[in-house]
């Protein structure tokens, strides 16, 4: 099966004009990003424009120097508010908007680094959404190909919307797990991934766990937690709308579950990642064995023969009614009491007095 | 060898958290040392929010450092915080730390760029508890890591951890800043005479290639404070070693 991961990365598809990647404070996604910014700058008949607010821009790309001509980067990370010495007054939703208008024509991909952040530095998370939907707007008229790439850190009250249908009909939303909480799920809710249990049992356990960030955090950061920054990790891709695998246009919203290995080059299956070996390697439970035969490999002889199976069938059996309901009729049931002196035995209704 | 001499790397930042029972004290102490002693001309700012510069001088004076030297060359300043965040915040400014970064520009020069300078500061956990809102305090580190990346400076910025586990809004922006980890935690079997606590070293999001030999926290060096430093051994190696 081809990886909708790969063809994400890296062929994006018509039509497919907003590419959402989701991390948290357990797992990041920033390998993905780093690699859409590779294959974008790589596609040199594309403009790609890179915008900064977090992360430095040797996160993403080599030196200056060694960049393409056709990738530009705005480097945003010392525009902090209250603390900007080269304060020009622009905004952020300016200085994003005219960037990308006046970018050479053609198929463009706007790449902002983390916009939870442009989010908390504007103050309002309305303003951001508005902005993102002129970006959308702009980037749609440019071209099939081009697209918006989004990074953003969970949980963040921008995620519900940029997610809806009504800001995008098209969307592909990566989604970073740690892949301890798959494993934590296939031990404590005995559920472990696709294919080795069935989709909708997974996605019926796993979706409302994943949600719930703190248990991530508790499995990462926790006693039994390996810490923040590892390398491998789970995807969690959402297709909305065509792919790139050249499928007709789908219905309702694919999802499925990849892996991320830098040991395999980026995207890999689930079953390729080193920390999930286990779960692929317990074999299926072996049908349980024959119960031991104790009458097999005997040295003496424990069958009958006919006579004495005739002979035993004629033993009378030391049961009072060999399981035969009794014919004669019975008296019905009844309680027989003969009071002694100390009884008080009358017919009177001690409740006779209530007024209820 | 732990940890790596060359951590962090100019313009990178060093995240080193710490829990209750195994403070990182001793990292910073090396870290300082390493420092002054390392590049022949070199220049490194302590930033204290406690104010004990008498016990990081007679910490760092048993390495054989000769503070009172260094001080007065300006190789080595420390500078203490509070005054200028007590009276940001006595004037009501929306701004407390401000007054701070523009006295560490100051004191970095930054345009003295054949100078390897490092920062220390120490630490951003009481800076949260003595009421500075999270916010202004995540733009202060985004500020600070900004102006250390862009003037090829070494950052290292110590947070106490006091929820194991579940990381607070502070911690979760300085995990996305930082370009490595430091993760000093204690046992979980408790308190031990032999072994004080253990390292384990991840590397931030924003690091494309990782430098180092990462350590995960179930393959963490542990670590035993002595009198004269610390000593570091690879679990169950303690006997060998101590």
């Amino acid at each position: 099966m081809p990886s909708l991961l790969s063809s994400a990365i890296a062929q994006p598809a018509r039509n497919q004009h907003l590419l959402l990647l989701q991390s948290s404070s357990a797992q990041t996604c920033l390998p993905i990003l780093r690699a859409v910014v590779k294959h974008a700058s790589e596609r040199t008949r594309e403009t790609t424009v890179l915008f900064c607010f977090l992360y430095p821009p040797s996160s993403f790309l080599e030196a200056p120097s060694e960049r393409s001509e056709n990738v530009s980067v705005v480097d945003m990370t010392t525009h902090i508010p209250g603390y900007d010495d080269e304060d020009d007054g622009k905004l952020p939703k300016d200085r994003i908007l005219d960037t990308v208008q006046s970018a050479p024509a053609g198929p463009i991909n706007v790449v902002i680094d983390a916009i939870d952040t442009v989010a908390a530095d504007t103050g309002s998370v309305s303003g951001t959404a508005r902005l993102l939907s002129e970006l959308l707007a702009l980037v749609r008229t440019r071209g099939a190909t081009s697209r918006v790439v989004l990074h953003v850190l969970a949980p963040s009250p921008l995620i519900p919307i940029l997610t809806q249908t009504r800001f995008s009909p098209t969307l592909t939303h990566l989604i970073a797990h740690p892949t301890a909480l798959l494993a934590h799920i296939a031990s404590a809710y005995l559920t472990p991934p696709p294919p080795l249990a069935s989709p909708e049992k997974f996605w019926g356990v796993f979706i409302p766990i994943s949600e719930r960030h703190y248990e991530s955090e508790r499995l990462v950061f926790g006693p039994e937690g390996e810490g923040s920054g590892l390398q491998e990790f789970a995807v969690e891709v959402l297709l909305r709308g065509p792919g790139g695998d050249g499928a007709a246009r789908r219905r309702g919203v694919e999802r499925v579950l990849e892996g991320w290995s830098p040991a395999a080059g980026g995207p890999c299956e689930l079953r390729d990642l080193d920390s999930l070996k286990s779960l692929w390697s317990r074999r299926a439970v072996p049908e349980t064995q024959k119960a031991l035969d104790p009458m097999q490999n005997l040295s003496f002889n424990l069958n009958l023969t006919p006579e004495q199976q005739r002979s035993r069938a004629q033993v009378p059996l030391p049961y009072a009614h060999e399981g035969k309901p009794l014919e004669q009729a019975r008296a019905p049931a009844a309680i027989l009491y003969d009071p002694d002196s100390a009884d008080d035995l009358d017919d009177d209704d001690p409740d006779e007095d209530l007024d209820i | 060898m732990f940890p790596p001499n060359n951590l962090p790397l100019p313009a990178e930042t060093l995240l080193v958290t710490d829990e209750l029972y195994a403070p990182a004290d001793f990292i910073l102490h090396r870290h300082l040392v390493s420092s002054l002693k390392g590049a022949s001309s070199s220049k490194c700012v302590l930033v204290t929010v406690s104010g004990d510069v008498g016990r990081w001088k007679s910490v760092i004076q048993r390495s054989n450092v000769k503070v009172a030297q260094y001080m007065e060359s300006g190789v080595l300043t420390f500078l203490d915080a509070m005054p200028h965040i007590v009276s940001a915040m006595d004037g009501g400014s929306d701004k407390p730390l401000m007054n701070l970064l523009e006295e560490l520009k100051r004191l970095l020069n930054v345009s003295l760029a054949e100078v390897r300078s490092s920062v220390i500061l120490d630490d951003i956990a009481s800076l949260q508890w003595m009421g500075i809102p999270a916010p202004d305090l995540v733009r202060f580190t985004r500020a600070l890591s900004a102006l250390c990346r862009k003037n090829n400076i070494s950052l290292v910025i110590r947070h106490h951890v006091t929820t194991p586990g579940e990381p607070d809004d502070v911690l979760k922006h300085l995990l996305q800043l930082c370009t490595y980890h430091l993760d000093v935690f204690p046992l979980s079997s408790g308190r031990s005479g032999a072994v004080s606590g253990q390292i384990a070293l991840h590397c931030g999001p924003g690091t494309a290639k990782p430098v180092h030999r990462l350590i995960p926290r179930s393959a963490a060096i542990q670590y035993r404070l002595t009198d004269v430093g610390s000593v570091f051994f690879d679990r169950g190696t303690g006997s060998g070693v101590l």
